[in-house]
């Protein structure tokens, strides 16, 4: 993977499903009320057994391969990867195929009832927060993605994948592996160790 | 068009396909199709008119394109008053609006953090469903017309009632009741106050007994101050993180994840640092039982008898901290025999709570022997009818292990950190008929404290009868027993709504006078839980004619001063000062000037610090009291040189004087096991007289207030426990829900999951029901319909359904979501802890039946 990708390191034991981060997204990219860019999702190994509850966070992924870019019918593609890692849909090129919907694994891209100039309705996904990108960290909100930023268990952080996966490591975590469809997906997801009981 | 907007496939699903499990069918995506009557709908959208609502779509605008980013024109500092975590909002401002809203980085509990609620305060502040001028109402109760009139004719309207109600009418001024809402707390609850101690009525009330007041009155009356004992974050005093540097911590019935997130979220990751122990004691499996190390699934309303079994365990292998008990507290002896002649053993506590005597030992034990370790508790405790009394048994338990007055322990009873303030003193002297000797006289004594207390007053007169109220919040979700408070809205000759948004109250109101969001005013909103305030500044002017609640008593007071005969208008004009609306001018008077404890609180130092100003704070030197009860002069000056400021100076557990004090209500100074009327075990229970006695904990007003008297000790009603043979509980629903507001942000509308009522397994085996499948919940107040979540997170023969809205949720509507509708309509309205005042919200019986074909998904949870 690039040396320039971002990416989320994601940790489900710190997240409590507070859910800030897809109100922050809302708030910070204006998505409307049909349609979301991210979810937390409540996850468990084995709910019949022990009570365990793991949110997991859910964004666009980024991908290396990114499924949505080759499945786009439009001529020149309404969709493009950035030399940052980032995967950006173009929404004047877009038509509202959905193609890209139902080719992404992650669920990551929806139809929104936006339209562009042409009168199509685009399609629309997880930016990183592109338009803060220039910005310094000392800026009002920051820097960073409006999700990671506001997330108050420090459960998703942003940053360069290479370096997240460092840090991640000097914890002594491990990287959970989801990458079933190959696309090279760039969150990073931290194994839970499981609980300890008393 | 709108079909095809709906989410196409649930992640989820797609996720399951790896080694993962979808955790509940009953997620967001999961909406049913359910028609419901929109008609008024339509008929309120048309009281607000146009609003300013543009900026915040539901639909068919151009989607924000990164080119669009931009940076607010300037940043206010302003904050939220949902929970008491009290976060500090980065409003960001542009072109005079609100359009965005980050966390306080700066703060180091907060660093940055937000929850779901806090941001989504523009979408209260910029709705197309606020109500943005004083509406009077059209035709018979409950009515969907109202016609928008002008302040003047409301208030004059309004005043002239009063002053019928009070010359003309067998009760007087004491027939007018009213609640102030914890929107704006502070300064809110205290010019109702005013207002009603000029007006001459006892019955004014805050939401403290609808939220957590109980521990605070425990506290008080076993440390000699009420208010959580420990804080958060860095403490100069200690040279401590205080509960963050804690090593044990007990979280009894408090979900503090979902209701607290960035409190928590503080909490969490002190926890990873530091290695702190978590114990959740909670009949259901919460977020905050997810991040623990032990989760106790304990049987409702039986907390004080797991607490004794700890009790019992540490006093028989003299686990305690001898040198503080011998110092710091009075009445162990007698709490020593009291527990051994009740025979409260861990083998007694194991047959009521469900949790076996070894577990309650092994708690008791690492509890005793790990310092400091922390007891925090909430609402669990504090709605049940033992309310008081469980909390002072907590108490005890953190005494007598030298738990109290040390950074990181405590009993962090949250939600009830008073901060001492109250408004400047009365210049004219109140008036006769209604006071003795002068100032804060009410003669007569007010009705049981609850807002709960007021539906059933109207309904049966008793001790006398309510002919008016004034309510901020919603009455019809907020309070129990929904059917008698409709009855009651009906009966009533006068009802004042204060509120933003139609609420299912408001159709029944008189007048519904709009108010203020969080960003419209200067003010100190709710404290955090360790006491801890900020100063917020108004970001935007109120939208159209709202005004902010203190303002709208202020101004019934000038009007009052206008229409009164019998009083002078000074009497209004000055006790009730209109220069009291400039807040930063009253803050100052206040606080600095007439409240010694709170003196170093001024706004501009609150405003410039980026942390909560912790309460009791008595110089501008003083850098705020994080710990409670040290054994420091920093701690010790404030209150004379006592370091339990109480008559003794110790941690009263046992005195005569306490116990004398409590007799009359029934209660004692050393609580027997009792419960709720409605326990599913036939534990013993109270019962509540038709004798009313003056309380001696809880004084709304001078003229104090009566509560029923009690008899402890009773069996419940056999039949009742046949026919409802299940125990029903009650609690937040999600984290992102917060009480009767946010239900009109449609950000969290969206994202929020469906009403449910979470089951057993073996329970749903029993009725045959799956995830999904429709149940009905019935108790002797009514019955509900919805669906089922069946997982172990819950204790067996336990339900739980979560607070939430009223039947009249248009963002619902508008976002294709099912209604919703409130658990009040299954609680009971008398059930209260008398010695506070709380009302039991929890444990209740109920039996469930399913509903055969009825489904809300087609999915079943397969494991795969």
């Amino acid at each position: 993977m690039s040396k320039t990708q971002y990416g989320f390191l994601v940790d489900t034991e710190k997240c409590i499903f507070c859910r800030a981060c897809v109100i922050a997204c809302k708030m910070e990219n204006h998505v409307g009320s049909q349609w979301q860019r991210n979810e937390v999702v409540l996850m468990g190994p084995d709910q019949t057994k022990s009570p365990a509850m793991y949110p997991v966070y859910m964004n666009c992924n980024h991908c290396e391969r990114p499924a949505c870019i080759a499945a786009c019918p439009v001529e020149g593609k309404a969709l493009e990867k950035k030399s940052d890692g980032r995967v950006l849909v173009i929404p004047e090129k877009c038509d509202g195929d959905e193609f890209c919907v139902y080719a992404c694994p992650y669920g990551a891209i929806r139809l929104t009832p936006a339209r562009n100039e042409i009168g199509f309705y685009v399609v629309d996904k997880c930016t990183y927060c592109v338009h803060k990108a220039d910005r310094k960290s000392s800026d009002p909100g920051g820097n960073r993605p409006a999700c990671a930023t506001k997330c108050p268990t420090g459960a998703i952080e942003f940053g360069l994948r290479e370096e997240l996966l460092k840090k991640a490591k000097k914890e002594g975590r491990e990287e959970m592996d989801f990458d079933l469809f190959n696309t090279g997906p760039s969150n990073i997801y931290l194994k839970p160790r499981g609980k300890t009981t008393g | 068009m709108a079909d095809k907007f709906k989410p196409v496939v649930s992640k989820a699903n797609l996720w399951s396909r790896r080694s993962f499990l979808r955790f509940t069918a009953v997620s967001s995506a999961a909406v049913a199709g359910n028609s419901l009557n929109i008609k008024d709908a339509l008929a309120m959208h048309s009281w607000t008119g146009k609003t300013d609502f543009e900026q915040y779509p539901y639909t068919e605008k151009l989607i924000h394109r990164p080119k669009d980013g931009f940076l607010p024109d300037k940043v206010v500092n302003s904050g939220c008053s949902f929970c008491p975590s009290n976060c500090r909002h980065k409003v960001h401002i542009k072109d005079g609006r609100v359009m965005n809203v980050y966390g306080e980085p700066d703060d180091p509990v907060q660093d940055g953090g937000l929850c779901a609620k806090g941001q989504s305060i523009p979408q209260l502040l910029y709705n197309k469903y606020r109500i943005t001028k004083p509406m009077k109402r059209k035709g018979s109760k409950p009515s969907d017309v109202f016609e928008p009139i002008t302040w003047e004719q409301a208030l004059t309207e309004i005043a002239q009632k009063l002053i019928d109600i009070r010359d003309n009418t067998p009760e007087g001024a004491k027939g007018v009741a009213a609640k102030a809402s914890g929107r704006q707390t502070r300064e809110v609850g205290a010019m109702q106050w005013r207002f009603f101690e000029l007006y001459g009525s006892p019955n004014t009330t805050h939401e403290g007994y609808i939220c957590n007041d109980a521990g605070g009155i425990a506290l008080g009356m076993t440390l000699g101050k009420g208010g959580q004992t420990n804080g958060y974050g860095y403490d100069p005093i200690t040279k401590t993180e205080d509960l963050g540097d804690s090593k044990y911590i007990l979280w009894f019935g408090t979900n503090d994840a979902e209701c607290h997130p960035v409190l928590h979220s503080y909490m969490k990751k002190r926890k990873n640092k530091a290695g702190t122990k978590w114990v959740v004691v909670d009949p259901r499996f919460t977020m905050t039982a997810n991040g623990a190390d032990l989760w106790l699934p304990i049987k409702p309303g039986t907390d004080m008898a797991f607490i004794y079994g700890m009790l019992h365990h540490i006093i028989s292998n003299n686990l305690e901290d001898k040198k503080f008990v011998e110092k710091w507290v009075a009445g162990f002896e007698e709490l020593k025999k009291f527990i051994n002649e009740k025979g409260y053993s861990p083998e007694w506590a194991e047959k009521i709570t469900g949790i076996s005597k070894d577990t309650i030992k092994k708690i008791a034990e690492d509890y005793a022997k790990t310092k400091p370790a922390a007891i925090i508790t909430n609402a669990g405790i504090a709605h049940q009818v033992n309310a008081v009394d469980t909390f002072r048994t907590l108490i005890f338990l953190s005494a007598i292990t030298g738990n109290i007055g040390i950074h990181g322990g405590g009993a962090n009873f949250m939600h009830n950190s008073p901060i001492g303030v109250s408004l400047p003193p009365i210049k004219i002297p109140l008036n006769p008929p209604f006071t003795k000797g002068g100032v804060g006289g009410i003669i007569e004594a007010g009705l049981p404290p609850q807002p709960d207390y007021f539906v059933r007053a109207v309904n049966t007169g008793k001790p006398y009868k309510l002919r008016a109220i004034f309510y901020a919040g919603n009455m019809l979700t907020q309070n129990s027993n929904t059917k008698e408070v409709e009855e009651a809205l009906k009966k009533l000759d006068l009802f004042v709504s204060f509120n933003l948004f139609p609420q299912e109250d408001t159709y029944y109101a008189d007048y519904i006078l709009p108010t203020t969001t969080f960003y419209e005013v200067d003010h100190v909103g709710v404290r955090r839980c360790d006491r801890g305030i900020r100063w917020r500044n108004k970001c935007v002017d109120p939208i159209g004619e709202a005004k902010n609640d203190p303002d709208i008593w202020i101004e019934l007071g000038q009007m009052m001063a206008k229409l009164d005969k019998k009083n002078p208008p000074e009497y209004w004009t000055e006790n009730l000062d209109i220069k009291w609306k400039d807040k930063k001018y009253l803050w100052n008077q206040v606080s600095p000037k007439n409240n010694p404890t709170a003196a170093g609180m001024t706004a501009d130092r609150m405003d410039k610090l980026s942390v909560p100003l912790r309460w009791p704070c008595p110089g501008t030197d003083h850098p705020g009291t994080s710990v409670m009860f040290l054994d420091n002069p920093k701690w010790k000056d404030i209150w004379g040189g006592k370091r339990f400021p109480n008559a003794i100076d110790k941690v009263e557990i046992y005195t005569k004087e306490l116990d004398d004090k409590l007799k009359p209500t029934g209660h004692s100074a050393l609580p027997e096991f009792y419960t709720s009327p409605e326990n599913m075990d036939g534990h013993p229970t109270l019962e509540y007289t038709d004798e009313f006695i003056k309380s001696p904990t809880v004084s709304n007003t001078s003229g104090g207030n009566l509560i029923h008297k009690v008899k402890i000790g009773i069996k419940p009603d056999e039949k009742l426990r046949k026919e409802y043979p299940f125990q029903l509980i009650t609690g937040r629903n999600s984290a992102l829900h917060f009480h009767t507001i946010t239900h009109w942000a449609w950000n969290l509308t969206q994202i929020s999951g469906d009403i449910y009522a979470q089951i057993h397994p073996k329970l749903a085996e029993q009725i045959k029901v799956q995830t999904g499948d429709f149940i009905k919940v019935e108790t002797p107040r009514g019955a509900m319909e919805m669906p089922a979540l069946v997982w172990d997170g819950i204790q067996p023969n336990t339900i739980f359904i979560p607070i939430s809205f009223g039947n009249k949720q248009k963002v619902h509507q508008d976002v294709e979501r099912r209604i919703w509708d409130t658990v009040n309509n299954l609680t009971s309205n008398v059930y209260y802890d008398t010695l506070s005042g709380q009302q039991g919200y929890k444990a209740y019986l109920c039996k469930i039946t399913s509903i055969p074909g009825k489904r809300l998904v087609e999915k079943k949870i397969v494991k795969q």
